[in-house]
């Protein structure tokens, strides 16, 4: 096919099975599964049920549930009531088939860092020197 | 035509093949620049300066002093931001809107992990052996391989670049063989900002060639990598080969989960920026949109009727919603992906029409 021809329609399926291959496989592109759920706990079991585990949103009006959610969700980022948010001052990087180690927020230089121990002995001792001090 | 060279130990340089491949700009198709094919042996040259100014001249900078030097970088970051966006939108077809603020804030990275650099802090471990003062520090590793997607490659690069420049290792930087131009230009930056040779360097080329021999390299200590999870499985493979610590940052199927309790209307658009924004092309992606069953025919409803109206086109128009997908080989993907859903049952309630092409007024069925 010619170049300069890459266009996809926005495209929504629905009816969408959480165990179909496109709701399990990542497709890199405007392509959205719909899967209606009844209950809070309905829709954990299904957002977790993936082998990866980057991000989720929440929509929700009830902080209790945006809390239960959040803590529920095996997820590196949650963002309730907004989505695809991100900054140098917060942690991103994945859970499970998503990643190793974050990006963003102090303690990711660390990623680029290795600890050394420095160890001085304020005076010799006369230890027996074939056993571990 | 213009000619994208390697940047090694702070020169431009020739590939060591003599080869050159071509970048397109999405959108139009048109090749708009050639860029340096990299081998083994490129990757070797940018390993050994990146390696020889880490043991001398960027070794010997104190972490103020390179904290100051990316304040700076940041502050020419945000001169240039605008070229850069309309660069990343030649190369990966994203939109104008997007890239040219995402260019501008990326000089955030600098300026934060710039700020963090003196304040890496090691402690006094108080020792239950007598006589013993015992202290940490921390230590930058070496040189980092840094591994970038074709949806945002300075973004990418600076998550990777602003934490290990503040830590005081150096890089060698190799670009997706779609999107080399921004982060070549990003070099001239970095030299303005009076970096030391070899302390940033960017191999262009493609996996084998270029990513597979950076991983490999004995004097590589770590690599960062931003992509898909099954090359992200691959490089872990060969750095557990050198017991070589790695950051991957990897795919996603995100569940994006709507309450019946949500606010209707920003709940519809939070589905929308989930998936369509940057065609999808973002491993964030909200792409399992689940919604409470008391609300789902209402929803969809609402949801196909805001991303039918989604303007498709060029992405250099700050009225386009939707541009061009990146690559052909993503494009194919996507459109296999479309059929599997079809064979698996799923209903398609938008885009019947799979393929359309503004540009060329072409339309084809699926």
């Amino acid at each position: 096919m010619a170049k300069g021809k890459q266009f996809v329609q926005p495209t929504i399926f629905t009816g969408v099975h959480n165990q179909m291959r496109i709701a399990q496989e990542e497709v890199f592109g405007p392509v959205l599964s719909v899967i209606p759920f009844d209950t809070e706990d309905e829709a954990i079991a299904l957002g977790n049920d993936i082998v990866y585990g980057l991000a989720a949103g929440v929509w929700t009006s009830d902080i209790g549930r945006a809390l239960r959610m959040s803590e529920k969700l095996k997820a590196g980022t949650v963002w309730v009531n907004t989505y695809r948010a991100v900054s140098f001052t917060s942690p991103f990087g994945g859970y499970k088939r998503s990643g190793e180690g974050r990006e963003s927020g102090k303690e990711s230089i660390k990623e680029f860092l290795q600890v050394k121990s420095v160890w001085i002995a304020q005076q010799t001792t006369a230890a027996n020197p074939f056993i571990m001090r | 035509m213009k000619t994208y060279q390697h940047y090694i130990n702070g020169a431009l340089c020739d590939p060591a093949s003599g080869e050159w491949f071509d970048s397109e700009n999405p959108y139009t198709g048109e090749v708009w620049a050639k860029i340096a094919r990299g081998n083994a042996e490129d990757v070797d040259r940018a390993v050994t300066a990146a390696k020889a100014a880490f043991d001398g001249e960027w070794g010997a900078t104190g972490p103020t002093a390179r904290g100051k030097l990316m304040v700076k970088l940041a502050e020419i970051i945000e001169r240039e931001a605008v070229r850069l966006g309309e660069i990343e939108v030649r190369d990966n077809g994203k939109l104008i809107a997007e890239m040219g603020a995402q260019t501008k804030y990326l000089a955030e990275w600098y300026r934060y992990f710039g700020g963090l650099a003196d304040k890496i802090e090691g402690a006094v471990i108080p020792s239950d052996k007598p006589g013993i003062f015992n202290f940490t520090r921390y230590e930058p590793l070496g040189v980092i391989g840094m591994i970038t997607a074709w949806n945002s490659p300075l973004l990418l690069l600076a998550w990777k670049l602003a934490p290990a420049l503040a830590a005081g290792n150096t890089a060698v930087v190799k670009p997706s063989e779609y999107t080399s131009a921004s982060t070549l230009e990003f070099m001239a930056l970095i030299e303005e900002a009076g970096f030391p040779a070899g302390v940033v360097n960017a191999i262009t080329g493609f996996g084998l060639e270029v990513g597979a021999p950076l991983v490999d390299h004995p004097h590589v200590d770590k690599v960062a990598f931003t992509g898909s999870d099954v090359s992200g499985q691959k490089i872990y493979e060969a750095a557990a080969k050198k017991i070589m610590p790695v950051t991957l940052e990897l795919g996603g199927k995100s569940p994006n989960i709507v309450f019946e309790d949500a606010d209707f209307e920003a709940a519809v658009m939070g589905a929308i920026s989930g998936i369509f924004a940057a065609t999808g092309q973002t491993c964030i992606a909200g792409s399992r949109l689940l919604v409470q069953r008391s609300i789902h025919d209402k929803f969809v409803k609402r949801l196909v009727e805001v991303a039918g109206a989604a303007k498709i086109g060029d992405p250099m128009s700050t009225e386009t919603h939707v541009g061009p997908v990146t690559t052909m080989p993503q494009y194919e993907k996507i459109m296999d992906y479309i059929n599997i859903a079809k064979s698996e049952g799923a209903v398609c309630v938008l885009g019947k029409r799979q393929t359309i092409c503004p540009a060329n007024d072409l339309y084809r069925r699926s």
